[in-house]
């Protein structure tokens, strides 16, 4: 009983991450989007750069955040395969 | 002789070839998509920690250390293509950001509604009151309608139907709004006057009316959630 509760509590819990994460690669994607379309109206070769540069730290968070979802996945996976094992 | 097809990439493709887990790692620049699998500058799809394989690196070459003639030595595989009609269609209507445009009409039309039957109801009897709360409760059922198409279209690419707390909180509430809405419609299109004269379904109508307005509050705290956090 304390076992289920527990991990009831643990899915709660990874699901709320799972969440933020969720909505986090959202606003990444959202933001990379924003300096891509700056980046095709730049105009100079200075801001094309800076535009890029920041581009490319937006796509590299988004797939850092991505990879952080996809663990987290198999995680709350494996927690309902022992919640449904113990029933 | 045979010409071998040129393979075709689009950024979606191109992703899957990440150099991760035994995967091939391409890279695109434009246009040409290049095989870098094997370079020690690419070990497990990374390059200099910066780069990743598996993306159009077409605009990053500006703030390289060399030029591209650096990819003269890595064979040629394809060619990156715009995505295809329907991928277009979908970046064109999600750069359109339907869903923040439509969710103010579905927002704001129950609230004005119950606004005016409160004052029909307890300030003046004035029947344009109720009949315009009627108007607004249409606009409010029809907006609606594009509401939960947008926000279904918005969660399916933006959130790629990830369905956590929120989002079952959106789609719950959304129902329960759009219920409410069609059955105070219903109501109100079979007796005109079915909030003007003293009836049982007069206090059935001025109660859903005015359970719009904890809905419409809760529906747009989960979507402040959703854009804010």
């Amino acid at each position: 009983m304390a076992r289920t509760k527990e991990s009831a509590q643990r899915l709660a819990e990874l699901e709320a991450v799972a969440e933020i994460l969720t909505l986090a690669i959202a606003r990444e994607r959202a933001t990379a989007e924003y300096y891509d379309r700056a980046l095709h109206r730049a105009g100079t070769e200075s801001t094309r750069k800076a535009f890029a540069l920041l581009l490319e730290q937006e796509r590299d968070h988004e797939k850092r955040v991505r990879a952080e979802l996809e663990l987290l996945r198999k995680e709350i996976a494996e927690v309902r395969r022992g919640r449904s094992g113990s029933h | 002789m045979a010409t071998r097809a040129v393979k075709r990439f689009t950024t979606k493709s191109l992703a899957r070839f990440d150099g991760m887990e035994g995967r091939p790692a391409y890279t695109a620049f434009e246009g040409k998509v290049y095989d870098v699998t094997g370079s020690n500058m690419w070990l497990g799809g990374r390059h200099e920690s910066r780069h990743s394989a598996g993306e159009d690196l077409s605009h990053q070459m500006v703030n390289a250390p060399h030029d591209e003639s650096v990819l003269g030595k890595f064979p040629v595989v394809g060619e990156l293509v715009e995505e295809q009609m329907g991928g277009r269609m979908v970046a064109r209507l999600q750069a359109m950001h339907l869903h923040p445009m439509v969710v103010h009409f579905s927002e704001v039309c129950p609230l004005l509604a119950a606004l005016f039957v409160f004052l029909y109801l307890f300030v003046d009897r004035f029947r344009p009151y109720e009949v315009f709360s009627s108007y607004l409760v249409l606009l409010g059922f029809l907006s609606s309608m594009g509401c939960m198409a947008t926000g279904f279209f918005s969660w399916s690419t933006t959130y790629e139907r990830t369905l956590t707390r929120i989002f079952r909180m959106k789609i719950l509430f959304s129902a329960v709004q759009f219920s409410v809405m069609v059955l105070l419609f219903a109501m109100r299109y079979i007796d005109v006057d079915v909030l003007t004269k003293s009836q049982p379904l007069s206090v059935a109508y001025a109660v859903l009316m005015f359970a719009l307005v904890p809905i419409t509050v809760i529906l747009g705290h989960y979507g402040g959630k959703i854009v804010y956090g």
